[in-house]
């Protein structure tokens, strides 16, 4: 970020340089439409009167109507005023005297054009670039829109093209033919021209390469699936958006994922292949995924996040009959004792916010009054502390009466992580209670835990 | 360079209209899906490859705060030059420049200005960094639908 400071000029420089070039660049005309004869404009509000120049007539011999509402007859009188313009004032006007048509006048009730602010973008390179800009208003029948596009330090002519309306999404498009061949990296200008009766507005100039406005479409079925047997790991996979074609050119991805009751997402990047394993997971937890797309080497922007997918990882069935969770499965389940196992229910865990989690947090499971957590936090620890010590003298005490069973009961098959020995079974072992500490201790980074997915500790409550 | 010496994109994309030479992919060089050649292409890659030789060498020199870096990129440059070579059928045709062109071209590109002297370098790497994204997406293209190794 920093940057050493360095001598003044070159900073200077290039804006210099950039201004001298912008201002070298010739503007292209955009004149507005011209009005056709016998035509009046009238900007909405405005007062407007329009004159039948029946010379020499009477005035109650001259009435005047409006084509698009025949039969109703507006003022007499060669001058017919119209206060506070409106858009549906507009229309053919014809006077006639004494049943002879003397003029139609035809009256456009609009406002000059609103300059476009032009985006282009295109969704792969096999796509034209499209340029687009939206409006605050439906545009006043008869604008007209272009774009013109040339290769920037040559002295090509520019191609035209026409721009159409979308009422739908109120933005005006251009489609720009992308001819074979430009290099992807070299600069465009692209200029843009709105006109119609009222006025007309020039965009400002636009300089693109056809590698920076890429911006794919999102990727497509996004699936995310359980692994069985693996209650932390949750598997993504997605397809690229059908407008890329990956024979050739290839797109990198960025996959976001949070469990439901959690607000932020853990974001991975760098993902080339089009699936990822979510090794932390919260077990039993649905999980929100997305994912977007980028060309694989930066250029161009991220496209859009993809729909959210859904999935939950693989439970036990048998962890579901009896207590789930990490930490009493450490104990052989005819050891874990209801109390203990009680005390440690990983979701709890898991739901800890990141300083009561670092000193024992997990007697603040039960009431989240947050009240006086340090006190709270004290005692519970300690009760806690209290507690594991306990417990663990017992399990010591029956291990060393069952001369040794169960060896390693308990593999980590449960995740990826292998959960940190917190208890190994090494009845022998004079110090075998010693490692029962951490539990209580709240461990800074127990096995199952990503230290780099903060979502185990602020998460939604 | 754009940190270390505030010469970006868009900053200074208005002297772009330089006459270093620096290799280029080009449709007609069979590297694109369209028209895609195999002999063609991996012959105009290992060529420009050859060529960034010296232009990186000078790099070297100048943009010295990130020497270790540039050097392995010269040797690994090399080093694929060398192989995508015994790739093209007929690797005489592989254009390697010979040590007098290299001398004279590594002269033509010093200045005694600092100013020019990172565009130059700017520029280099800018159009290598062009180069070997079209030569990635070659090679990958190869190793899919052909099957040889790499």
């Amino acid at each position: 970020m920093a940057r050493p400071p360095g001598p003044p000029l070159p900073r200077l420089l290039p804006a210099l340089l950039l201004a001298a070039a912008a201002a070298a660049l010739p503007r292209r005309p955009c004149a507005p439409a011209g009005l056709p004869p016998d035509t009046v404009l009238g900007r909405p509000g405005a007062n407007v009167t329009l004159s039948c120049r029946g010379e020499g007539l009477a005035n109650d011999t001259v009435s005047w109507e409006l084509e698009t509402r025949r039969g109703r007859r507006l003022a007499q009188g060669d001058a017919l005023p119209l206060r506070g313009l409106q858009r549906d004032d507009a229309g053919r006007y014809s006077c006639r005297a004494g049943g002879r048509p003397l003029r139609t006048l035809r009256l456009l009730v609009q406002d000059p054009p609103e300059v476009p602010r032009v985006s282009c973008y295109r969704r792969s390179h096999d796509r034209d670039v499209l340029c687009e800009w939206p409006l605050r208003q439906k545009p006043a029948p008869g604008t007209q829109a272009t774009l013109w596009v040339k290769r920037r330090f040559t002295a090509e002519n520019a191609t035209e093209q026409q721009c159409r309306y979308f009422s739908k999404v109120q933005k005006f498009v251009c489609r720009l033919k992308v001819p074979p061949g430009v290099d992807d990296n070299k600069p465009l200008v692209v200029s843009t021209c709105v006109r119609n009766g009222a006025g007309s507005a020039a965009g400002e100039d636009k300089i693109i390469t056809l590698s920076g406005v890429l911006k794919p479409d999102p990727p497509l079925n996004v699936t995310v699936r359980a692994l069985e047997r693996w209650p932390q790991r949750l598997r993504v996979a997605w397809a690229y958006p059908s407008s890329w074609d990956p024979r050739f050119y290839w797109l990198r991805f960025q996959v976001r994922y949070r469990p439901e009751p959690a607000r932020t997402f853990t974001e991975v990047d760098q993902v080339t292949q089009t699936s990822l394993d979510i090794a932390d997971a919260w077990r039993g937890t649905r999980h929100v995924v997305q994912v977007r797309a980028q060309e694989e080497f930066g250029h161009g922007a991220w496209s859009e996040w993809s729909r959210e997918a859904v999935g939950t990882p693989w439970t036990d069935p048998r962890d579901l009959a009896s207590e789930p969770g990490p930490f009493s499965s450490q104990f052989p389940a005819e050891d874990g004792t209801d109390g203990y196992g009680a005390t440690l229910p990983p979701e709890l865990f898991g739901a800890e916010p990141a300083e009561e989690a670092a000193d024992g947090g997990l007697a603040e499971a039960g009431g989240r009054s947050g009240a006086a957590p340090y006190t709270f936090l004290m005692a519970g620890g300690s009760l806690l502390l209290g507690i594991a010590l306990f417990v663990g003298i017992v399990v010591r005490y029956r291990r060393t009466r069952r001369a040794g069973g169960r060896r390693g009961a308990k593999a980590d098959g449960a995740g990826q992580h292998a959960l940190v020995p917190l208890a190994p079974p090494s009845p022998g072992s004079p110090l075998s209670e010693t490692p029962l500490l951490p539990p209580a201790a709240a461990p800074p980074a127990p096995g199952p835990f990503h230290v780099t997915n903060l979502d185990y500790f602020f998460s939604g409550k | 360079m754009c940190e270390k010496f505030t010469v970006c994109e868009n900053s200074m994309e208005m002297l772009v209209q330089n006459n270093l030479n620096l290799p280029k992919v080009t449709e007609e060089d069979g590297c694109l899906l369209s028209g895609f050649n195999e002999e063609k292409c991996l012959r105009k890659i290992s060529s420009g490859l050859f060529t960034f030789q010296t232009y990186l060498e000078y790099v070297q020199e100048t943009f010295t705060s990130e020497r270790q870096k540039v050097e392995s990129l010269c040797y690994s440059t090399k080093h694929l030059a060398t192989t995508i070579r015994q790739m093209v059928i007929n690797p005489d045709e592989v254009i390697i420049p010979d040590s007098a062109t290299q001398k004279s071209l590594l002269a033509k590109l010093k200045s005694d200005k600092t100013w020019i002297e990172k565009i130059t370098t700017h520029l280099i790497l800018r159009d290598f960094t062009s180069f070997m994204e079209k030569t990635v997406r070659a090679v990958r293209y190869l190793k899919n639908t052909r099957s040889f190794s790499v």
